[in-house]
């Protein structure tokens, strides 16, 4: 069994499997049950003055038949006062030591304000902050939220205030709202942040009731964008998780959010840089005991590679992600049919026909039997037909071996800037 | 197709370097690349310049490969 505990900023937990600040999170009832579920840290939903909510709140998307596929919300932070949470904080801390427990947190952008919850809340004994400068809807247009998230000054102030007083790890929590995130991750860091965590809810509107023309959800006929979260959001987050690891100013140990379901997910994130995970709308879809099977699967896959600490695949393939400058433009793969396994739906015709290069063609063989073959001289192995295909090892995308070295955007540049008389460094040829 | 119109270009291409020719200039611009190519012949000391008209991308990528490789010769 390999050893699956994390030590993320100095906080450390038994397993990667954080709850995310969220619904699941609302209690000390919810926490403590997660936590006999095996669940190794979690994120308390986020405190602040207690607010006052709307009903209803929450919208998904299903497609082709899977549930949630996207998720939204318009609920905000904690509805219940400081104090009752304070209390059932100590409380489970008391009865699970070892689990990590991070309290987030969101007040104005005031020093005074964040220096008065930090030190309450830090009494209780928690093991992290978290600033939540990344929820998008309702509080944000109080300047809280997402509002101090879109802009890095905001962001490095309050971090500086937040480490003033802070005697546990302070992780900032980031806005998927913005253009370059990279932009916050960095301000964050030169706050003093010990971590940051990625992402929060992508602004949304979920859909209009085609009956009724409400939105979706609407709340006694008005609606209002909310918080987009579940596997759809998982590769926005996933590359901006990555942005973030590769980013040569932001050397801080990365919290990973964003529609992750399984261990599968978790092992993803944590290879592109992310030291733990944070977990809720799966949650929130069926329960806490997913973590049963998160912890087995992500047990055996370490076992098979032969790794003994989850914290050994940490940014494992960070150094793989590069800028598309940078990729060998001699590289070329081409689409295989394999006339055993092919059931002649012809969606990879038409694919290639409609959006492609049209280099399948429809042939028919000495019996008479129709087939499909992909002309591999005009192929760009763009992928397309693997990907509509059904059937699953019908279309096998092939390595073409190249005549030519390996040959990037960038080295062609500056081998066109040699020829017109620009200084190039020969080296980078 | 296009891989005939590559291999129409990569021919030209090949004939100018099998010629003697390098490499000596490249334009890009919405109608593609244009590639000039040129000779010198030190007895008669002249050069002799041709220009290609490179369209298809492959194509583009072939000469510029080559001309890593020219450049990378020459630098030696």
């Amino acid at each position: 069994m390999a050893d699956l505990s994390i030590n993320l900023a100095g906080i450390k937990s038994p397993n990667p499997f954080w709850l995310a600040s969220a619904p699941p999170t609302n209690s000390g009832y919810q926490v403590q049950r997660a936590f006999e579920a095996g669940w190794g840290g979690a994120v308390w939903k986020t405190l602040g003055e207690p607010i006052l909510n709307v009903s209803s709140r929450f919208a998904a998307i299903s497609f082709n038949g899977q549930r949630v596929m996207g998720f939204n919300n318009i609920e905000l932070i904690t509805d219940r006062p400081l104090e009752e949470n304070l209390k059932e904080i100590y409380e489970t801390k008391k009865r699970f030591p070892d689990r990590a427990i991070v309290a987030s947190l969101m007040v104005e952008p005031k020093r005074e304000k964040w220096h008065e919850i930090v030190k309450r809340v830090e009494d209780v004994g928690v093991d992290g902050l978290e600033l939540n400068f990344g929820c998008p809807h309702g509080m944000a247009e109080r300047g809280m939220g997402s509002a101090s998230g879109q802009v890095p000054e905001l962001v490095e102030r309050q971090t500086y205030w937040v480490k003033e007083v802070a005697r546990t790890p302070v992780i900032v929590k980031l806005t998927p709202n913005i253009t370059d995130i990279t932009a916050t991750a960095e301000a964050a860091a030169q706050g003093g942040a010990d971590a940051i965590s990625l992402i929060n809810t992508i602004n949304s509107l979920m859909g209009v009731d085609l009956d009724t023309w409400n939105t979706i959800p609407h709340v006694a006929g008005k609606g209002a964008h909310g918080g987009y979260c579940g596997p759809a959001v998982k590769p926005i987050a996933l590359n901006m998780v990555a942005e973030c690891a590769r980013h040569p100013r932001i050397r801080i140990p990365i919290s990973g959010i964003g529609g992750i379901s399984n261990w599968r997910d978790a092992v993803e994130f944590m290879l592109m840089g992310a030291t733990g995970v944070q977990v809720c709308t799966a949650v929130m879809h069926h329960g806490f005991r997913i973590i049963e099977d998160m912890i087995e699967g992500l047990n055996h896959y370490l076992d098979e590679k032969g790794i003994a600490s989850v914290m050994d695949i940490v940014g494992k393939s960070v150094s793989k992600y590069s800028d598309w400058g940078d990729l060998d433009l001699n590289y070329k793969v081409v689409a295989r049919i394999h006339r055993e396994r092919c059931i002649q739906c012809n969606k990879c015709y038409i694919s290639c026909e409609d959006a492609s290069h049209q280099c399948i063609e429809r042939l028919v063989d000495e019996n008479g039997k129709e087939y499909l073959k992909v002309r591999e001289e005009d192929c760009v192995g763009c992928n397309l037909c693997s990907i509509v295909c059904p059937v699953d090892g019908a279309i096998e995308m092939v390595e073409v071996p190249s005549e030519h070295p390996p040959m990037t955007w960038n080295e062609r540049q500056a081998a066109l800037g040699r020829l017109s008389g620009c200084s190039v460094d020969i080296k980078s040829l | 197709m296009t891989y005939h119109q590559f291999l129409r270009e990569r021919e030209q291409i090949d004939y100018l370097i099998e010629q003697g020719y390098y490499m000596k200039s490249v334009k890009e611009n919405l109608s593609g690349s244009f590639v000039e190519f040129e000779k010198e012949d030190s007895l008669s000391e002249t050069r002799d310049i041709q220009t290609l008209h490179i369209t298809n991308a492959d194509a583009r990528k072939y000469f510029s490969s080559l001309l890593i490789r020219q450049l990378r010769k020459h630098h030696e």
